[in-house]
């Protein structure tokens, strides 16, 4: 079986090398293409970019962004007209056009115009300028930002200097809240609610008249029962008079009791030697009476104890009766004094009457100017609760509204600080981009070669694989593989081995080429690429091989393989991005057998990592060549069919 | 004797098209056998389904008893191939195309180095071995691939067409070549549409058209089973042989067909003899001058003419 395979192997090396255009074309080929690339790509600056720009005035902006142009190698020709300026990217006599407005507006709007079919050099030359113009725009920023920034500051200032005044502002509008406040409590506490009715001053009025009447008819009836009763207190003095002469005699009576008594006394031993009469008094006698040693004299000194009591009371209601005397003089007096006064009264009252009646007209008059003026009054109250309770809402808003103001300002000066604090350099650029690139010490070609390698293996894969597939179809010789009997497998892997020995030769000759002529880093992770290499090679190989089992022609199978690597470049992020593309179209492009491949081979080269990271799509890798394998085999055998035809 | 190789009831189609119908035939050992039919009668696909390139739709074709297309692998060990188109790769040398087709064989390099020594002397190529192939003759190239078809000395060797193209005098050789080839034990098939080498060459002939074997045997029996006419072959001058058959219709004489074919005239008649005697004495009547005239039994051209006619009037 190895044998067959080596014989066929040779067999396909002797036709290939035998062919000087494909000898020359494999060996010479790549070496040329990396040299070329290497030396073309060995950098990343642009050359011979030429940029027109037009203004109506060059003024001292426009000329320093056109200086700065300048600056960064680029070609800039002045135009005569916005339209020529245009016209020339159109024909591309310029890569880009640039006109400056020609007002005097601080903020300028430069205009660029641009051929966007040259995709990869827009994002280059806009990258480029972009970048320039936005740090120039950026310092032009950073002196008007330093002028706002100290207005702000001295803003912030100014709000924080002027607080204090709002704040006593706040105090007084608080202090005329409270004062509305008792106001309206005052104004509400005035009652003035009075029932004018219930001064009933007609009822007083009528009262008036019916106690002047009273009066009358009491005075009257005074003036009688004075009368009267001056006349009962003559009767009573003339009755007192008597009863006092009866009194008298009375007393006289006791008196000759008590002389009796005396005797008695006398008579029974109980007399003491002293008057009991005139010096003992009741109490005296009471204890007389305890301490008698008869109980005669017990008797007799109750006895006595009763008339001294009795005298007592005697001389007591004679005293009374002087009294009653003298008082019924004087009440006899005072009854004519009190009828005289009754009647003065009686004329006063009178005329107080009169007086008062006139004051309750007055009054009337007065009450009812009065409630017109309560209700006046009330009405103005209850306006003037309105207007305090408006005025304490107004206040009570107006305090809302300071004390919103107050938080505004205070949160206004907080921000002001926080913007004096920053730097016009922070604000202009708050984000500043440094960009490192993973890998140090690299240049274009380090990063290109990937896809270099890629697009080398996918060309010549292709390409070499199906025409060693179609020349052997061209040959009549095909037919007398078919009858032998080695089996189609050792033709494939044969076919197979052939393609791979001179790609896998060519990537070796671009290593050493890329390696030594432009000290591209390779050979530090060799192992991995060299396996890496393996895969990725077989599916194009498969590719080619199945272009040339199922074409028929040389022509169409040189095209077909050209077409397929340019579709796969196309769809791949050597041209555009794949970002770029549709999610249909780039989930697919994610899929191609040449980005997976790119992937891996950018890890092993530029990264220096190994499978791990790629593993999923080293897995992918391997899937296509199952499949590719398998269509292969089948593609084979319906080859046979070229040969019938 | 038993044939080594049998086919039985074999049919192949190819895109719907009906290539083989129902051919049935066998070939013996050490025989050398022919295929006769024009081009498109499928001689070709004949043989390559004998070498298993194609597979029958139905039928058999058995070799030693055993089915081909179940011991492919071993057929195409003991078959050998030499096509018309000279299969051989342009750009190795003679001696690197046999020892490639040899490796492909199986074989081992001491049965290659040795096989392919006799053979380039055998062919005469033995001084053109490390030349390209594409620049060597077309005869040498023909037998650069017989070369690659005896390799492996196969035991029945397949020849497709294997004189078209070549000058008189290669054809002679190409003759020669495979008689030797056919002494050294070998089987040959060929397939030709020149029937003159075949009739020389065959020691049984097949005779296909439009797919169907029409028959098969011997030259001799086919010319007999065809006709017992003989051939007269008339030449004249000015050449009036429209007229010559007109009187010879005329005169009633036993002639089984004719055929002009412009400066020849070739009439077909079991009695050649007296048919002649009328035809000279015509020529001279019509005052014709005869150039040549000629008496032979029918060729397998002839023989191959009739069944293909016949074939063509039964449909």
């Amino acid at each position: 079986m190895i044998s067959e395979i080596y014989t066929i192997i040779e067999k396909n090396i002797k036709r290939l090398i035998r062919s000087k255009t494909s000898a020359l074309i494999v060996v010479f080929g790549p070496i040329f293409m990396i040299l070329l690339v290497g030396i073309a790509f060995s950098n990343s600056s642009l050359y011979g970019i030429k940029i027109g720009v037009f203004s109506d005035e060059y003024d001292k902006t426009t000329v320093s962004i056109i200086d700065y142009i300048k600056s960064t190698d680029f070609n800039v020709v002045y135009e005569k007209s916005a339209e020529d300026c245009k016209e020339n990217v159109k024909n591309g006599k310029r890569h880009l056009c640039i006109i400056f407005p020609n007002d005097n507006n601080t903020q300028k709007k430069l205009e660029f115009h641009i051929d966007y079919s040259k995709l990869n050099l827009v994002y280059t030359l806009l990258n480029i300028l972009t970048s320039g113009l936005s740090e120039h725009s950026s310092q032009i920023s950073m002196g008007l930002t330093q002028d706002l920034l100290e207005t702000l500051k001295t803003t912030s200032d100014d709000i924080k200097d002027n607080t204090d005044i709002i704040y006593m502002f706040r105090t007084d509008i608080e202090k005329l809240g409270l004062k509305l406040v008792d106001i309206n409590e005052s104004v509400n506490g005035i009652n003035l609610n009075f029932d004018f009715e219930s001064a009933n001053l007609t009822g007083l009025e009528d009262n008036i008249n019916r106690s002047e009447k009273d009066i009358e008819s009491f005075g009257s009836g005074v003036t009688g029962d004075i009368e009267l009763y001056k006349k009962k207190l003559e009767s009573l003095e003339i009755d007192a008079d008597a009863l006092r002469e009866e009194l008298i005699n009375n007393r006289d009576v006791i008196e000759s009791i008590h002389i009796n008594i005396s005797n008695v006394y006398d008579g029974l031993g109980c007399n003491s030697t002293e008057d009991i009469f005139s010096i003992w008094d009741v109490e005296t006698i009471s204890n007389k009476i305890s301490q008698a040693s008869e109980p005669e004299c017990a008797i007799l000194f109750s006895m006595e104890r009763v008339i001294k009591q009795r005298e007592g009371s005697l001389d007591e209601a004679i005293e009374e009766l002087d009294n009653v005397h003298d008082e019924i003089e004087s009440a006899k007096d005072d009854l004519d004094s009190a009828d005289n006064n009754i009647d003065s009264i009686l004329d006063n009252t009178e005329n107080k009457f009169l007086s008062t009646k006139v004051s309750i007209n007055s009054m009337k008059g007065s009450i009812n100017s009065a409630k017109a003026k309560v209700a006046e009054f009330n009405t103005l109250k209850d306006s003037l609760n309105t207007d305090i309770s408006t005025i304490k809402m107004t206040l009570d808003s107006g305090l809302d509204d300071i004390d919103s103001l107050n938080s505004m300002l205070d949160t206004v000066v907080e921000n002001l600080e926080d913007v004096t604090l920053a730097t016009p350099e922070s604000i202009i650029k708050p984000i500043t981009t440094e960009i490192k690139p993973l890998i140090k010490n690299k240049n274009t070609l380090d990063y290109l070669f990937p896809s270099l390698i890629i697009l080398i293996i996918t060309f010549t894969s292709i390409l070499l694989s199906s025409t060693v597939i179609m020349k052997e179809k061209s040959s009549n010789a095909y037919f007398r593989n078919f009858i032998t009997p080695t089996s189609n497998l050792m033709f494939i892997y044969g076919t197979f081995l052939t393609s791979f020995i001179v790609v896998f030769c060519q990537c070796i000759i671009l290593f050493l080429t890329a390696s030594v002529f432009f000290k591209v880093s390779i050979f530090s992770n060799i192992f991995y690429i060299a396996i890496a290499i393996v895969p990725i090679t077989s599916i194009f190989i498969f590719i080619g091989m199945i272009i040339g089992y199922i074409l028929n022609s040389e022509e169409t199978t040189t095209l077909a393989s050209i077409c397929i690597s340019c579709i796969f470049i196309l769809f791949s992020s050597m041209i555009i991005p794949i970002e770029n593309m549709s999610s249909g179209i780039g989930a697919i492009a994610r899929a191609s057998p040449f980005v997976l491949s790119e992937i891996i081979l950018r890890q092993l080269i530029i990264f220096r990592g190994s499978f791990m990271p790629v593993i999923s799509e080293l897995f992918f890798v391997i899937i296509y060549i199952a499949i590719l394998f398998g269509l292969v085999v089948i593609t084979r055998k319906l080859s046979k069919h070229f040969i019938v035809e | 004797m038993l044939p080594i190789i049998s086919f039985t009831n074999v049919c192949k189609s190819i895109n719907n098209k009906s290539i083989l119908k129902d051919i049935s035939f066998d070939i013996y050992e050490n025989e050398i056998f022919g295929i006769i039919g024009s081009s498109g009668a499928g001689k070709t696909t004949l043989l390559r389904t004998m070498i298993g390139f194609y597979n029958i739709t139905k039928g058999n074709i058995n070799y030693k008893n055993s089915s081909i297309t179940h011991n492919i692998k071993k057929i195409r060990k003991v078959f050998g191939f030499a096509s018309q188109e000279n299969c051989v790769y342009d750009k190795l040398t003679a001696m690197e195309n046999i020892n490639y087709f040899g490796k492909l064989h199986q074989l081992s390099n001491r049965a290659i180095k040795h096989n392919s020594e006799k053979l380039l002397k055998m062919l005469e190529l033995y001084d053109s071995r490390d030349i390209l192939a594409e620049n060597l003759s077309g005869g040498m190239k023909r037998r650069l691939d017989l070369a690659c078809a005896l390799i492996h000395n196969p035991e029945i060797l397949i020849m497709d067409e294997p004189t078209t193209s070549l000058d008189p005098v290669l054809r002679k050789h190409m003759i020669n070549l495979i008689k030797l080839i056919n002494e050294s034990n070998t089987t040959i098939i060929i397939s030709s549409h020149l029937l003159e080498d075949i009739e020389h060459l065959c020691s049984r002939v097949g005779i296909i058209s439009k797919g169907k074997l029409l028959v098969a045997g011997t030259p001799a029996q086919l010319k007999n089973m065809y006709s017992r006419n003989e051939e007269i072959l008339l030449e004249t001058h000015p050449g009036r042989y429209n007229e010559i058959i007109g009187y010879l219709r005329a005169m009633n004489l036993p002639i089984t067909y004719y055929t002009n074919k412009g400066h020849v005239l070739v009439i077909y008649t079991p009695q050649a003899e007296v048919v002649l005697h009328h035809i000279l004495h015509l020529l001279e009547k019509m005052k014709e001058k005869l150039i040549d005239v000629d008496v032979n039994k029918p060729s397998l051209n002839e023989v191959f003419e009739a069944f293909t006619r016949q074939e063509k009037d039964d449909k």
